[in-house]
Parts: structure tokens; C-alpha cells; sequence
């Protein structure tokens, strides 16, 4: 900045403040002309009225002190109500059946588009014809949602149109509510919602996409639940910092790579415990912790009655029908379908501490299951004989940088089977299947509206071999950017 | 912002350094010209010694630390494009895995790990594997060379196993058998998507010859058709089952009548394709013994131009024989 502008500045902001401090003068040189003065009146006339203003004004100072005192007295007396919780504690909001939404009907939404790359991507097509490029832009989520909440009833709607798979539309939530939820100010007692809503285990599952800052959850938690929602009854309820749900599902979340999606091919239902609390022990601090258990009944579906007919197999590899080459396969009966039992304990906790550098987030979640792999190594123990043990973790922590910024990292470990063998001249081995990654993230933030988010997956697996044949990692590193646009 | 804009810094610092970890990279051999079912492409050349000549013949005698003792298949010959063609053998017990390459074609090798040990050669192990040829790869002998990889990453001497690729022209496999005269004529018609579309040849008498009819082979005392007689070799994309040829070839193992003979590229079905690309070859026996391209002609079909056998769809060219 140059000598010059400084002093101009200066003079400027003088200038300025004479306006403010002086308005009448500055209004008075482009204000027409005052109209004549009228007459003053005689000198005794005055001071008789000024000392019964005096007065006036002495009684009125006594009756408003008077008034102050009494406020006071009446505050100090009466015990102090409790405040209520914030909505974002800390910075990061609740999730459903948590949330406080407004009064009435209200619409909300949010955009996230994005472009991703990953080192495992091909241009080829799978066998079933599916792309395996995946270097590209895409529509991850736009949601729209709608909520209506009145004194002893609540609604919840949202849709979601992406482009991830091509273009789709689905529903991600119908909750039909009654509640009890005297204190407008906190959560319901008791809420018994039926409908589609997000399963109620751990909380990563049932955290927003819109509040979460990485792009995805958790290996394991997509592997379980592919998608968050299903159709079921669920009961909650919040007791000062006591949060307790039970609820209900088909066990057939959407995502699920099955026929049965949202639907049930079987009559046993998904059984879900999450009991944990919710507080600020310190105005600076939040803590929350759950525990959460799940048992429901997969589906192994049977297969349908087959005609007979001939196969060919050219044995010699000469591309000519021979007799002995022609196979034929009788007509099969059908096979009946079987259920099994599935189960999962985890426990979640988190940390939010306001320090003079922002909010840091500390957070993490454990997960014991049996047969719950919906999405990746998908669990059927009817044909195997074995159940198939997993076990997924993840802890992360996130540091907000300025109001403009936040930066976080994240480690998950996924194994989908505690009894994998590999088959090393002719002994079986036992084996890790374990994915793990490491996600670093950081984003640009305006609060309440928009955030870009950049995050980069360092991901090890074992979908690969070296060169002597021995299981190792499959280079399939992943980076995302990411905008986030709120209505 | 200035913080944030450092810590974006900082993260892209780590992704750039992350981004350095090892892994193998995924299914690169997808464009090999084969493919091993359950194996590992690695780039870079076969490890090991060469083959010793004569392709490393295995006589079954004692051999020596980490070999490859037998190899075993069904047919030298490979069909053009073949999938899952079983290979199996015996390498010795130092042995972890194998390695596999069509010598002088692709840019890698591939690895398969042993199975266990062998019931009757004594301290042996077994391998085996599937592999598929692209229908693309150049047709003639070519050796596969197979070697053994042990533990710590070494390999023994390479052996060299005599295959033979056969052409997707059909020229009576003369290609791997040379004594095998070629046809005299050829028509390929060849296509790029899993259309149904049939090659139609108008003969000088007014025969319409196509894979639907194919009256040109007429059985003989409820035999097969004499050897000598033109006839189509497939008709490819039939009832939309996609077959992985999309050719049709005209045969004629004996030089052609004389006079015109009309070519038509029919769209029967679009099988849920919007548009087909089709080249139409015409290979003539030469002067050498060997079938040469004498004419080509390309085109496009359209979903919306599909006759379903109503008439002999688009005219491509018409070959006059003298």
C-alpha cells in the first residue's frame, strides 16, 4: 500500500466518522432550510418545568430499579433449566432418529458430484458386460428429502438419484413416525417409526453422506450393508444422554447383490440392539458411544427344476463333434432353499473436542460378525458347511483447519473370513483376505452450503500374486474429488 | 484459507507418495494374445534359461533341480479364439510355480502355482491350467514355453511345447498342415457386434446360398456332402447366442462356375445392437499354395434395416468368375 492511499484511506475514514458522529451537521448542508424559530417562552415558565421533569424522571428510575431487583430475585430463586442440546454438537450432527428437525413440513437437499480414478480400472468389459473403467465423472448422490414433524407424529422422505450404475432413482427413506416428545427441545422418549430407514448398527451406517466428510464408509460396513436402508419397524427412544433402539428388518438391505432386495425370502426378521449415550461432559467436549448387536436369518435360495439335454465337450480339442464327446445331462429335480443364521456385535465411539484450533474429531467402530457379508465376499454357509467369520474396524480423526478447511484420516481393516486357505503345492495355507486402507482427506468448507473435498485411498488387498505365486496386493489405489453443494 | 490451502498442499504431497506403493496391476494380460485362467501376468520376458533346441524335448528321463518334466495336452492344434484349453504336467518338487508364455508373442509371462505332489513320479508336483487364445493371434506353429519358478524367485530351464494356431480363414488347416491344399475361393464376411447377420451369395444360376438355407450342400445317401462342394461354414450369432465368431466364410474347395456371383450383407437380426460394422473378404487360392485377399469391401448395418430372412439385405459386390 502506497503513502498516498494510506493518507486517502485515513482522511476517508475521518471523513466517514464525522457522518456517523455527526449526522445532523452533514445531513444539514444538503437539507432544505430550517422554517423560522417560534418566540422562546419567559425564563420562570422553564425552570418550574425542567424540576418537575426531574422528578418525573427520579420516580421512573426507582420503579424500573424496583422492577430489576424483583427479576432478579425471582431468577435467582428458581433452579436453572437445562440447555438444550445443540443440533451439531461440536460442529457435526446427529444422525436419525436423533436429529431435532424444525417444526411443521420442511425440504432439504444436497448435490455430490465428483471424479474419481482408479488404478485398478481397464477399458474392457467384465464377462457380464458391466464397464471396468471407473476413471470417471459421476453423480454420487442427489438427494432431496422432506420432513414433517408435528407433536405426536413425524414423516421423513428422501430420494436419491445418482449415476453410479447408470441412472437411477431410488428411495432412501420413508419413516412413518408416532412419537412421544414432551420436551420440544431434545429428542423423543419413545418414537415407533415404520417404514425404510437406515439399519440402526454402528455409526457409520446411519451417519449422513452429507455430514461425513470421506467419500465412503468403511470396507466393512459396505460390506455388510451395502446400502444403509431397509424396510422394518424400529422403536428408540432418548433419556437425557441414554439412547436406546430396537428394531426390526427384512434383512435385505438395498444394494444387496440379490433378487430379494427390500423384499424377504424368508419370514425371520433382522433383530437389531444399539444401546449407548450421547453427552457433553465438558462445553467443549462431546462423547458418544454405542454398543449394537444383530441377529437375522439369511437366505440361500434353491434352484428350479432343469430339462434334460446334451452338452458338448470336444475332449480332443478339434473343434468336431465326436461320439464320445456328446454328454448328456439328465433332467435335475429342484433343490429347496435353506436358511442360515447370521449375527454381529460392534461398539462405535466418538470424540469431539473444541480447542482454539477448531473441532477435532476422534472416532472409531468395531465389528464381530458371522455370515453378514452382503456385498463383497458374500456369505452363504449351505453349500460350505462353514460359517464365515468377519471381523472390520476402523478409527479416523478429523481437524478442523480455520473455518475454511478441515483435514482427516482414516484406517479401515476388513477380513472377510477368518478361514481362508490358499493352495501352495498341494497344502493348504491359511490365508488373509484382509483389505486395508488408509484415507487421507482434506476439504475446502463453507459452512452450511458447500465443501470440496479431495481424499486419496491407499488400499492393500490380496486379489493378486507375485511372481513366484504368492498372494499380494492388487494395485487398486484410489483418488477422488468431490463438491458437495447443500440447498 | 491459507491453512487449508496448506493442508490440501500436504495431501496431495501424501497421495503423490502413496501413490508410489507397490501392487501388481490389475489384469494388464487382458490384451495378451492368451490367457491363463487363474493366473498372474507379469510383464517383462520369461525368467529362466532358454529352451535348449530342439524345444527342450521331454524324454522322461532323470531330470535336473527345478525342471519341467512332462507337459501335457489334448491337441497341438489350436482352434482360432479357443477358451479353457487344459494343459497339465509334472515339474519338480523344488518347483512353486509356473511360468507360461506364447515365446515371441505379448509382452509377459504368466504364473500359476503347483498343485501337490505327483502320485507316481517320485519327488514331483503337478501343475495345471487353462488357457485362452485371442481368435486374432497370428496363425502358424508357435511354441508355448513353460518354466519352473521356485521360492525365492528363480527359474530353471525354459521348455518349449509345439502348438499350432490355426487361421480363422477356413483354408482346409493348411496353415498347420501344409500338405492340406487350400479352397479355391473364400468368402469371409466378418462383423464387429453380437448382430445376427448372414452372408447371402447370389450363384450365376440365381441360387441364393446363406447359412439359413445353405442349399449348395446337399447330403448325399443320407451322408455328408461331397468334400468338393461349396458350402458356409457357420452361421454365427444364430438365434442371437452369441458364439464369439461373428464370421461367415463361403468355401469353395473347387474353383467356382463361371459367371457373376452377387454378395449381400443381410441384417436377419439386430439382437438389440443399434448398428453393425461388417468387412467382407474375398480370398483366391495363389500361385504358391497359399490363400490370398484379393478383395475387400467394408459397410455398416442398421437395427432399423433388419429383415428377418425377407430378402437378401444390403448388396455389397458382385464377383465375376472366368
Amino acid at each position: 500500500m502506497s503513502r498516498s492511499f494510506a493518507l486517502r484511506s485515513r482522511r476517508a475514514l475521518l471523513a466517514l466518522a464525522a457522518v456517523v458522529l455527526f449526522p445532523g451537521t452533514a445531513a444539514g448542508q444538503t437539507a432544505p432550510p430550517p422554517p423560522p424559530q417560534a418566540p422562546s417562552p419567559p425564563a420562570d415558565a422553564a425552570s418550574g418545568a425542567t424540576a418537575s421533569d426531574v422528578a418525573a424522571l427520579r420516580d421512573e428510575v426507582k420503579a424500573l430499579r424496583a422492577d430489576l431487583d424483583q427479576v432478579r430475585a425471582t431468577r435467582l430463586a428458581s433452579p436453572a433449566s437445562p440447555a438444550p442440546p445443540p443440533a451439531r454438537p461440536l460442529g457435526y450432527e446427529s444422525f436419525w432418529p436423533w436429529i431435532l428437525p424444525p417444526e411443521g413440513i420442511s425440504v432439504g437437499g444436497y448435490l455430490q458430484s465428483q471424479y474419481e480414478t482408479h488404478q485398478d480400472s481397464q477399458d474392457q468389459l467384465s464377462q457380464s458386460g458391466s464397464t471396468l473403467n471407473k476413471d470417471r465423472f459421476s453423480i454420487r448422490r442427489a438427494r432431496v428429502n422432506l420432513t414433517g414433524e408435528w407433536q405426536y407424529a413425524a414423516v421423513a422422505l428422501e430420494l436419491d438419484a445418482n449415476t453410479t450404475n447408470g441412472p437411477q432413482v431410488d428411495l432412501r427413506k420413508a419413516e412413518a413416525s408416532l412419537q412421544y416428545r414432551p420436551d420440544r427441545k431434545l429428542p423423543p422418549i419413545l418414537m415407533a417409526t415404520l417404514g425404510l430407514f437406515d439399519a440402526p448398527f454402528g455409526y457409520e451406517l446411519d451417519e449422513s453422506p452429507r455430514t461425513r466428510f470421506f467419500m465412503e464408509r468403511s470396507v466393512a460396513s459396505q460390506a455388510f450393508f451395502p446400502a444403509e436402508p431397509d424396510v422394518g419397524l424400529r422403536l428408540s427412544g432418548a433419556l437425557g444422554f441414554f439412547r436406546w433402539t430396537i428394531a426390526g428388518q427384512n434383512g435385505e438391505p438395498l444394494g444387496e447383490a440379490s433378487p430379494f432386495v427390500l423384499q424377504d425370502p424368508n419370514s425371520a426378521k433382522d433383530v437389531f440392539f444399539r444401546f449407548g449415550v450421547d453427552t457433553h461432559p465438558l462445553e467443549d467436549l462431546h462423547f458418544a458411544a454405542d454398543v449394537s448387536s444383530l441377529r437375522g436369518t439369511g437366505f440361500h435360495a434353491g434352484t428350479a427344476a432343469t430339462s434334460a439335454t446334451i452338452q458338448w465337450k470336444d475332449l480332443n480339442e478339434d473343434g468336431v463333434i465326436e461320439p464320445y464327446e456328446l454328454i448328456p445331462v439328465p433332467g435335475a429335480a429342484a433343490t429347496p432353499s435353506a436358511n442360515f443364521t447370521r449375527w454381529a456385535v460392534g461398539a462405535d465411539l466418538r470424540l469431539s473436542y473444541q480447542s482454539r484450533f477448531g473441532v477435532t474429531k476422534v472416532y472409531g467402530e468395531f465389528t464381530l460378525a458371522s455370515n453378514l457379508d452382503r456385498g463383497l465376499y458374500v456369505a452363504d454357509p449351505v453349500i460350505t458347511g462353514t460359517d464365515q467369520g468377519e471381523l472390520g474396524y476402523y478409527i479416523g480423526v478429523i481437524q478442523d483447519v480455520t473455518r475454511w478447511g478441515t483435514v482427516g484420516l482414516r484406517y479401515d481393516y476388513y477380513n472377510p473370513n477368518f478361514n481362508s486357505f490358499d493352495s501352495r503345492q498341494g497344502k493348504l495355507l491359511p490365508f488373509s483376505e484382509a483389505i486395508t486402507t488408509w484415507s487421507p482427506m482434506a476439504a475446502l468448507v463453507l459452512r452450511d452450503r458447500a465443501r470440496l473435498v479431495v481424499q486419496y485411498d491407499v488400499i492393500h488387498n490380496a486379489f493378486a500374486r507375485t511372481s513366484v505365486g504368492v498372494p499380494t496386493s492388487l494395485a487398486d489405489n484410489v483418488f477422488t474429488v468431490r463438491l458437495q453443494v447443500e440447498l | 484459507m491459507r491453512r487449508s490451502l496448506f493442508a490440501c498442499g500436504a495431501l496431495a504431497g501424501v497421495c503423490v507418495a502413496a501413490a508410489c506403493s507397490q501392487g501388481q496391476r490389475a489384469n494388464v494380460g487382458v490384451t495378451e494374445p492368451i490367457q491363463v485362467s487363474g493366473g498372474q501376468f507379469i510383464s517383462g520376458p520369461l525368467p529362466g534359461a532358454p529352451a535348449v533346441d530342439g524345444g527342450g524335448e521331454l524324454d522322461g528321463g532323470a531330470a535336473g533341480p527345478l525342471s519341467v518334466e512332462e507337459v501335457t495336452f489334448n491337441n497341438v492344434n489350436v482352434i482360432p479364439g479357443a477358451s479353457g484349453k487344459s494343459f497339465g504336467g509334472v515339474v519338480t518338487s523344488d518347483a512353486v510355480a509356473v511360468g507360461v508364455r506364447l515365446a515371441d508373442l505379448g509382452s509377459g509371462y504368466w504364473v500359476v502355482p503347483v498343485a501337490g505332489r505327483d502320485t507316481q513320479v517320485a519327488n514331483a508336483s503337478d501343475f495345471a491350467f487353462n488357457a485362452s487364445f485371442d481368435i486374432d493371434d497370428p496363425p502358424g506353429p508357435r511354441p508355448l514355453s513353460i518354466v519352473a519358478i521356485d521360492a525365492s524367485g528363480n527359474a530353471g530351464t525354459q521348455v518349449d511345447t509345439e502348438l499350432c494356431l490355426e487361421w480363422r480363414i477356413p483354408d482346409n488347416n493348411h496353415t498347420c498342415v501344409p500338405s492340406n491344399p487350400v479352397p479355391a475361393v473364400v468368402f469371409s464376411l466378418q462383423w464387429d457386434a453380437n448382430f445376427d447377420v448372414d452372408l447371402h451369395v447370389i450363384t450365376p444360376d440365381g441360387t441364393d446360398v446363406n447359412p439359413k438355407t445353405n442349399p449348395l450342400a446337399v447330403p448325399v445317401d443320407a451322408g455328408e456332402p461331397p468334400a468338393s462342394d461349396p458350402k458356409i461354414d457357420r452361421d454365427s450369432l444364430e438365434n442371437c447366442v452369441p458364439d464369439g465368431w461373428r464370421q461367415e466364410d463361403l468355401v469353395f474347395p473347387d474353383y467356382p462356375a463361371t459367371g457373376p456371383y452377387d454378395i449381400y450383407a443381410d441384417p436377419f437380426a439386430a439382437c438389440g445392437q443399434a448398428a453393425v460394422r461388417f468387412v467382407l473378404t474375398i480370398y483366391e487360392a495363389g500361385s504358391d499354395g497359399n490363400l490370398h485377399a484379393t478383395f475387400t469391401q467394408a459397410g455398416e448395418l442398421l437395427a432399423n434395416a433388419q429383415t428377418g430372412g425377407g430378402s437378401t439385405g444390403l448388396f455389397i459386390a458382385e464377383k465375376q468368375f472366368n
